[in-house]
């Protein structure tokens, strides 16, 4: 790349990180706004997950319901594949209080068995994939101290990277020590999140892309969760997404539990 | 409107998103599902140096669901060249086969079902509406293996709790392990040396049950009224003695509470069984279960059984599980120990080698006084290896 073009790409973006400086919110702010992106009252739509660990190559399917009651959440995950697994589902509460557990119930359809767990296994895999069990549930804004870093950019988006750590009543429950989040300034959502264990190395990085507008939502529907100590990555793709659809009280009870 | 408008992502150049999974996806979509595995598995008894098992195993279930209806059937077929000398080596075998109707907190089910109740793990004072299977009583060493019972089972949400209702028109489908079977304890080969038969009830049972669940705290109370799962009486009836269920009826209580990283569970049960000889018993369990680290999970539970007739009598289960191998495994540790020296123990170890493809290796042993429900199996140490295709 010649000098001068190298400035014609360049001068834009300082132009517009400067634009963006000049009233930088919070961290908090800034994770406030992402929080308050989707504005619907509940939610439902089908996951795609392709992990592709070496020359493995493994395939889950969801689908996920939520609703909102009040502050608080209540979600449904119900497993579609792999076979082993089919109609096991977790239903769980969770409240926007930080000092507040969430409550976690597991369906398996063999048994037919409705089972209250704790939310000890947070830490562990999704489903053998990228992601930890804790990377799939909301997480209220204030379970995190966040501290804007900069007005940045990420490609050719204008962001906000925001350094997020575990407040203490919720650290003992995460495998990270901090998260780097580079929040898109247009959409409020995030583009990059960057996981750092408690020796400070980087464990995981998530990018999200595919962002389009449903229902009036702004929503990434792509997600690529890497590994890169385990040369190992995760594509997750969103499709079938539909906002205030009107998902009953019911549909989050357990008598919604079963095949 | 499904997409008003579609933003470009932050990427230039070669576009990371630029993947379409919607492909893996689209068999799933349908209103029919069809699903099940494949088994080849052998099980080999290490105490009598004998196969207890080496089969071909099918299991297939069609779901379909319209509207607030669903249809479910589920069965299976298995052909094992070790039990000619007792019984037919092909068996085929209905599951579950129901019909559901799914309101708005309000459900019916009416087929053969499994349905469990109950907060304890290992240990169900009240999981009585489906009978252990006595012909093949081990699940793992902790849990027997139960059939489903055809069944009328209704549930109501309501704002202060659910209320379920479980109806068993001919009672519980109850197998008993056959002549020269493994299965079949000293207790059972005595009996039928006598041309003992035993002489199944067929008779309602039913069962009611609330549960309450919520913010931290599930509790619930139910009462089962039904027969004993075993043959515990008997009755000469001309040339023949009959061995007899017995009508017992069991009042619960039961909790389950969330403790930031733990569970802990506890039930209460009162059971008492009618007969020429009134016996009833109280169980009391607890339970506290916990995963450590990332996935290292564990739980013990413990019981108390008294009864006026038979004393007091303590046990316990526990079990240990760990994914391995960048969680393509889990290595798992159960088991359980009980009045008369009574033990069981597994260690197993199972490897998904894809989505469709699992490998398992589990070996198990047991211990205990004669004639006591695991001291009659204690010859019957067993090592099995399995592979399963799902699909």
């Amino acid at each position: 790349m010649t000098t001068g073009r190298l400035m014609m790409a360049v001068v834009p973006l300082l132009v517009g990180s400067t634009a963006l400086a000049a009233e930088l919110p919070t961290g908090r702010e800034v994770i406030a706004r992402v929080d308050a992106v989707d504005t619907s009252a509940d939610r439902e739509r089908r996951a795609t997950m392709v992990i592709e660990r070496g020359d493995q190559r493994l395939v889950r399917e969801l689908l996920m319901r939520a609703r909102k009651f009040g502050p608080d959440e209540r979600s449904l995950i119900r497993f579609v594949a792999p076979a082993d697994v089919r109609d096991t589902q977790f239903l769980s509460w969770t409240y926007d209080a930080p000092d507040a557990d969430d409550d976690l119930w597991v369906f398996f359809p063999t048994e037919n068995l409705v089972r209250r767990i704790s939310g000890g296994g947070k830490k562990g895999s999704f489903m053998r994939s990228d992601f930890a069990n804790e990377d799939i549930e909301p997480r209220a804004v204030d379970d995190d101290v966040h501290a804007l870093i900069e007005a940045t950019t990420l490609g050719d988006r204008e962001t906000y990277l925001v350094e997020s750590r575990p407040i203490p009543a919720k650290a003992k429950d995460s495998n990270y020590a901090k998260r780097r989040i580079w929040v898109d300034a247009e959409y409020w959502l995030p583009l990059q999140i960057e996981y750092f264990d408690r020796r400070g190395r980087l464990l995981k990085r998530l990018t999200q892309g595919g962002i389009e507008q449903i229902d009036g939502i702004w929503t990434a529907t792509k997600l690529i969760m890497e590994t890169p100590r385990r040369n190992s990555r995760t594509l997750m793709q969103y499709t079938e997404v539909r906002y205030d659809i009107g998902i009953p009280d019911a549909a989050f009870e357990q008598t919604a539990l079963a095949r | 409107m499904l997409a008003a408008g579609c933003a470009a992502t932050a990427w230039a150049g070669d576009d990371p998103f630029d993947f379409d999974l919607t492909e893996d996806a689209a068999r799933h979509g349908s209103a029919w599902q069809v699903g099940g595995f494949v088994e080849l598995g052998g099980r080999y008894f290490t105490t009598l140096n004998d196969w207890l098992s080496r089969r071909l195993f099918a299991q297939t279930h069609v779901k379909y669901t319209r509207g607030r209806w669903l249809a479910f059937a589920d069965a299976a077929a298995e052909r094992d060249a070790s039990v000619a000398r007792y019984r037919d080596p092909l068996r085929v075998e209905l599951r579950e086969t129901y019909l559901r109707y799914d309101g708005d907190g309000f459900d019916l089910t009416v087929g053969k079902h499994r349905v469990a109740w109950g907060t304890a793990d290992g240990i169900g004072t009240i999981d009585r509406i489906n009978a252990v299977d006595f012909r093949d009583p081990i699940l793992n060493a902790r849990t027997p293996s139960r059939r489903p019972s055809w069944l009328v089972r209704a549930r109501q949400s309501t704002p202060i709790g659910i209320v379920e209702a479980v109806w068993l028109p001919r009672g519980r489908d109850r197998k008993f392990a056959e002549a020269g079977s493994p299965w079949e304890t000293p207790a059972q080969r005595s009996a039928r040396r006598l041309s003992a038969v035993v002489d199944d009830p067929q008779e309602h049972e039913g069962g009611l049950r609330y549960l309450r669940y919520g913010r931290g705290f599930d509790w619930g109370v139910a009462v089962f009224d039904g027969f004993t799962d075993a043959p515990v009486a008997s009755r000469i009836d001309g040339d023949v003695l009959r061995l007899l269920p017995l009508r017992s009826r069991t009042w619960n209580a039961n909790a389950a509470v969330g403790l930031a990283q733990s569970t802990l569970r506890a039930e209460l049960a009162y059971t008492s069984t009618a007969g020429a000889t009134p016996v009833s018993h109280w169980q009391a369990v607890a339970g506290w279960d916990r995963t450590f680290f990332t996935d290292l999970y564990v739980n013990v539970q413990v019981f108390y059984e008294r009864s006026a007739e038979t004393g007091a009598s303590r046990g316990g289960t526990f079990a240990g599980t760990k994914p391995v191998l960048d969680n393509a495994a889990t290595l798992a540790v159960r088991g359980q120990w009980a009045a008369h020296g009574q033990r069981a123990v597994e260690a197993s170890f199972e490897y998904r080698m894809n989505d469709e493809l699992t490998l398992s290796v589990r070996t198990l042993a047991f211990a205990g006084e004669a004639g006591s429900p695991l001291g009659d199996f204690a010859t019957r140490d067993f090592t099995a290896l399995t592979i399963r295709w799902f699909y």
